[in-house]
Parts: C-alpha cells; sequence; structure tokens
C-alpha cells in the first residue's frame, strides 16, 4: 500500500511541478509576444518547417502565410503515390525541378526530384520528391536541403498554433547569436527545433527520449508551439483511465468506512484534476491578460 | 502514523488545488468578458480618433470607463494607437494618461509584481507616451536582477529621453541580443529615435555598434560599407564581426575584400558551411564568393547553386 501512496504523491508532484512551468511559459509567451522585432524582420534567425508527410494544398499554403521574412517551408511528398498534389504544388507555386545534390552530412537516400518555385515570392517554398521512408530518414532527407539555421520538424498531424513561429524566432533572438541548439518540450524533453548545424554534427537527429542539447544551449517550454490532432484523442483515453484508477479505492474505502484515506486520495485526485485543467486551458491559448 | 501521513497529504493537496483552479475560473471569466471589452475598445479607439482628427478641447468620453479594470484596458488602447500611428501629438494622450491616473496604475503593478510580470507593466510603459513622474520612479529597475526587467526599464529611458540614447545604450551593462536590438530599432520607427548610423558604428562600445549595423541592414545604407569592412579586420570581438558579416550578406554588398577573404577563412569549418548556405539562399554566385573558400568548399558552393536551377541540355 506504501507504494500506491508514493505513486501518488508522486503524480501529485509532478503535476504540480507541470502546471508551474506551464503558468511561466505562458507569462514567457505574453513577454514574447510583446516584442516587435518578428514583424519587422530584423531579427537574422532563419527557420526551416520541415514537413515530411503530405498535407493539402490548403495546409501548404497557411504555412506559407506565417509572416516572418527568413521562413522556409520544406515539404517531403511521394511523387509516386501522390502525383495529382505534386502536380497542383508545381502549377500553384510556378515550381520547376532544379539540380539536387546533397551536402555530405546527412546519411540520405531516395531523393528522386527537388523543386524550387520560379517566382520570388515563392522562393521560399521547396518540395523534395523522396521515396524514403521512415520518420527519421525524411527527416534527414527535408535537413539535407534545408538552408536556414534553426529546422522545425513537423511531425504526423501536426501543426503551428498562432504565433508560433513569431515567438520561436523571438526567443532564439533574445539569446547570443546561434547559441542554442535546441528548444525542448517539458516534461519528456522531446526537442522542437533543432539548430541544423548541431544536428549535422551529431550526424543527424536523434529521437531517443531525454537526448537533448546540455543546459546552457537548450530552451525549455512547457507549452507546445506545435496542435496535434493525435494527442487530443490521447488525452481523452488517459483521462478515462486515470478517473477509473481514482474512482476504484474510493469506492472500496467508502464502503469500508476508512474516510481518512478517502479523503487524501479524493484530494490528491482534484489536485491533479485543477492542474490538468488549467495546463489544457494555457496549452489552449486562454490565458487573457 | 498513516493517519498523520493522510491528513498532511490531505492539507497540502488542499492548498496546492487553490492557485490552478483560481488561474483556470478567472480566465474563464476573463474569456467570457473578453468580446464585450473588445468592442468597448474599439469603441473607445473610435472616440479618440475622432477626438484628434476634429481637434476638439477637453478629454473624449470613451465607453470603457465604465468598466472593471478600466486601467488595463485604457493602457492597451493607448499602447496600440501609439504602435499604429505616426507623428500625432501625445498631449490628448498624456492628459488621458493623468485623468485616469494610468501613471499611478501602472507603476503599483510594477512594484507589486517581480520577473515577467514586472518587466510587461514596464514594456507598457514603455509604449505609452512619456511621462517625467514615471521615468523618474523606474529608473531603480535598470539594476533589476531580472534581465527582462532591465530591458523593459532600459525600454522606458529611451522613450521618454531619445536624446539619451547613446549614454544608456553604452552604460546598459549586458551584450544586447538581436531581438533586444530589434526592439530598439522599433522605438526609431515610432519616430522616437535618430538615425545617424556613424557615431554608432564608429564607436567602441558593442551595443552601440550593434545598433549601429541594425541600422544600416533595416535602412540598406551602403554608404556603410566601409565601416562594416573595418570591423571584420579588427576581429577582436568575434560575435560583432560576424554580425557585420551578416549585414554585408544580407544586403547582398560584394565580398571580394580582402577583409571579408582573411575573416571567413579563419572561421571554424562548420561556420563557414553554415556561411555558404545562406549566401546560397540569398542568391550570390561562385564568382562572387570564389575568393572565400578553397577549391573543395567552392565545389560543395557550386552544388549549392545549382540546386536552384535547372540545367538546360541542348541539342
Amino acid at each position: 500500500m506504501w507504494v500506491a501512496w508514493l505513486v501518488v504523491v508522486a503524480v501529485v508532484v509532478v503535476a504540480v511541478v507541470w502546471w508551474f512551468g506551464a503558468e511561466q511559459t505562458a507569462l514567457r509567451n505574453r513577454w514574447l509576444d510583446e516584442l516587435h522585432g518578428a514583424q519587422s524582420g530584423s531579427l537574422g534567425v532563419g527557420l526551416s518547417l520541415l514537413v515530411v508527410d503530405a498535407r493539402s494544398e490548403e495546409e501548404y499554403a497557411e504555412l506559407l502565410g506565417r509572416e516572418y521574412g527568413l521562413l522556409e517551408v520544406v515539404a517531403l511528398l511521394d511523387g509516386a503515390r501522390h502525383a495529382e498534389l505534386l502536380g497542383c504544388l508545381v502549377e500553384r507555386y510556378h515550381l520547376i525541378q532544379v539540380e539536387y545534390h546533397p551536402s555530405g552530412e546527412f546519411a540520405v537516400w531516395g531523393v528522386v526530384g527537388l523543386y524550387r518555385s520560379r517566382k520570388r515570392r515563392f522562393r521560399r517554398f521547396v518540395v523534395v520528391d523522396c521515396r524514403a521512408s521512415g520518420f527519421q530518414q525524411r527527416l534527414q532527407v527535408a535537413a539535407d536541403v534545408a538552408s536556414l539555421e534553426y529546422l522545425l520538424p513537423l511531425g504526423l498531424g501536426e501543426g503551428l498554433r498562432p504565433g508560433a513561429v513569431a515567438r520561436i524566432v523571438t526567443e532564439l533572438s533574445l539569446h547570443p547569436l546561434l547559441a542554442i541548439d535546441q528548444i525542448c518540450l517539458a516534461p519528456r524533453m522531446r526537442p522542437v527545433v533543432w539548430r541544423r548545424v548541431a544536428v549535422a554534427t551529431r550526424g543527424g537527429f536523434d529521437l531517443r527520449p531525454w537526448s537533448v542539447a546540455p543546459r546552457p544551449r537548450r530552451v525549455v517550454v512547457w507549452l507546445s508551439p506545435l496542435r496535434s490532432r493525435r494527442g487530443s484523442r490521447r488525452a481523452f483515453w488517459l483521462d478515462l483511465l486515470l478517473l477509473v484508477v481514482w474512482l476504484l479505492p474510493m469506492t472500496v474505502w467508502g464502503v469500508q468506512g476508512r474516510w481518512l484515506p478517502l479523503l487524501a486520495w479524493l484530494l490528491a485526485g482534484v489536485t491533479v484534476a485543477c492542474c490538468r485543467l488549467r495546463i489544457r486551458q494555457l496549452d489552449g491559448g486562454e490565458q487573457g491578460e | 502514523m498513516m493517519n498523520w501521513f493522510y491528513l498532511s497529504l490531505s492539507v497540502l493537496c488542499a492548498a496546492l488545488t487553490l492557485p490552478p483552479f483560481v488561474g483556470w475560473v478567472a480566465t474563464r471569466l476573463r474569456g467570457r468578458r473578453r468580446v464585450r471589452d473588445e468592442v468597448m475598445l474599439r469603441r473607445s479607439t473610435q472616440g479618440v480618433v475622432l477626438h484628434l482628427l476634429t481637434d476638439r478641447e477637453g478629454l473624449p468620453r470613451l465607453p470603457l470607463e465604465r468598466l472593471v479594470g478600466r486601467q488595463r484596458m485604457l493602457a492597451l488602447l493607448l499602447a496600440r494607437l501609439g504602435a499604429a500611428t505616426y507623428g500625432f501629438d501625445p498631449d490628448l494622450f498624456r492628459r488621458l494618461m493623468l485623468h485616469y491616473r494610468l501613471d499611478r496604475y501602472l507603476l503599483r503593478g510594477v512594484r507589486r509584481s517581480w520577473g515577467l510580470r514586472r518587466a510587461l507593466y514596464l514594456k507598457r510603459i514603455a509604449d505609452l507616451p512619456p511621462l517625467e513622474s514615471l521615468r523618474r520612479a523606474t529608473r531603480p529597475y535598470l539594476y533589476d536582477s531580472s534581465r527582462e526587467v532591465r530591458f523593459a526599464a532600459l525600454l522606458v529611458q529611451i522613450s521618454a529621453a531619445p536624446h539619451e540614447l547613446l549614454r544608456l545604450v553604452a552604460s546598459y551593462p549586458q551584450r544586447l541580443t538581436a531581438g533586444e536590438v530589434a526592439e530598439l530599432l522599433h522605438l526609431l520607427r515610432r519616430g522616437l529615435l535618430p538615425i545617424a548610423y556613424r557615431p554608432l558604428l564608429s564607436s567602441p562600445n558593442p551595443n552601440l555598434q550593434r545598433v549601429g549595423l541594425a541600422l544600416v541592414a533595416q535602412f540598406d545604407i551602403e554608404e556603410a560599407d566601409e565601416r562594416l569592412l573595418a570591423m571584420l579586420s579588427s576581429p577582436s570581438d568575434r560575435p560583432l564581426s560576424v554580425a557585420a558579416l551578416r549585414t554585408l550578406t544580407a544586403l547582398h554588398r560584394p565580398l571580394r575584400a580582402r577583409a571579408v577573404v582573411l575573416f571567413v577563412r579563419a572561421l571554424p569549418p562548420v561556420l563557414r558551411r553554415s556561411l555558404m548556405r545562406r549566401l546560397a539562399h540569398e542568391g550570390y554566385t561562385l564568382r562572387q564568393v570564389q575568393s572565400l573558400f578553397d577549391a573543395e568548399q567552392g565545389v560543395s558552393y557550386a552544388r549549392m547553386v545549382e540546386s536552384y536551377k535547372r540545367s538546360l541540355v541542348c541539342g
């Protein structure tokens, strides 16, 4: 029984620390929103969005619509499976097929074609026709083609929250030039933004959990700049599981008339629930002023 | 003993539940008022703009004066108007600030908060027309322990006294980052700062040189090339020399000067590759940058440039 209570205490501690971190990140986001550098485009920090799965035309247009000058969108498609989409993109953005030469910094294979736009206004859109499978391999192909200093991979079904690009580049610009190798999402410490040179030096993306840059070279955030369709479904099932785990012992204690452990268990659950409620509210952007 | 454990855990959890729950409730309530507040803000903005355009006497009647939190809303209104307009007479804004005691509200907020909240209040003060009382009262925060508070206090001082820019930036204790310099340039675009870049680039102070570099990049000042090359020739301050080189490339200036060649060849290979990618992205041809790289790097650069073109084979 001691083990169960230790787990409960640990869960409460994690929830409270997570909530506190989310509040600090929300406050930091308000500070970043107050600064104007990203609007003026005078920050000098380049960001390449790596879109490794096929999206709709509207989603690519939405990513390209982010108003920041030094932003590049590198889109990976399998031309054999998505020939119609590739054709639509070529027509819409006036793309031409250009020469592709691997940079030698990453182990890449499967690139059939590289497309860039003839029009200056679409110069920051790059499409790669790639047959490689595997998320990590596709990431490396996209990173090989990217030309700006920082990389922001978008996984399957992931998108950007409003204002995410401006906040990321503003945060990076508030540190000495190229001093930050990663922006990591706590508490799992998953890198969301990578410095290209650091990735190339390591020979590729290291996607193992907790394989992050040392403390002075990373920025930790507790609210994700990305939004995920998968995340909301996973959260629902997790909530359901937690509710069952929470109610069962309370029912047993209630029947047995053991009110003190029931009260402690109840309040621990309420604390975790309030922290999750507040974190989800901050994550959803309902910060108010 | 178990009872003590249960009781302690219950009390601790009850205490820890309050802050997130109160935050959640407060944000929900604010969210419900948001639509109404935006409408009041818009109407009040129209009232102020009409008053400015028709040059009326006295103060305009503002719908938001009936709201809870009217001082916060008024500060937001004046900051937004100040950011969206240029060259207007700030006298009306100052009279509104004094009439609604906005200076006391903001100073109270600064004193009662710390860290980023204090920086946000100071930033709001910097976005408003300057009042001497606010400038004096916020001067001690130039020495706060939080970097954001120090920078926001610097913005307040510069906003209130633009002629003291050189002294204030030179005496700022930390190296200004690119983001902070960009914020200073934003003050310039509000018409608050002089645009004389020569004294800034010639100054021995690295912060002033950074502001000068940002001015040159922002306004595409070609006459500054000589000074930028001089910064590369004496790379005692490596980050500043890298910033000077990035300014030259951002302006697409010629890179054949001896100072540029020597500086680039002295860079570590990793930084040189990063520079190559940036040059290709900016559209420099191989001939324009050939002198910067050795034979092997020249081949890599040629391939990078080719990846921006389609080769046509005739015949």
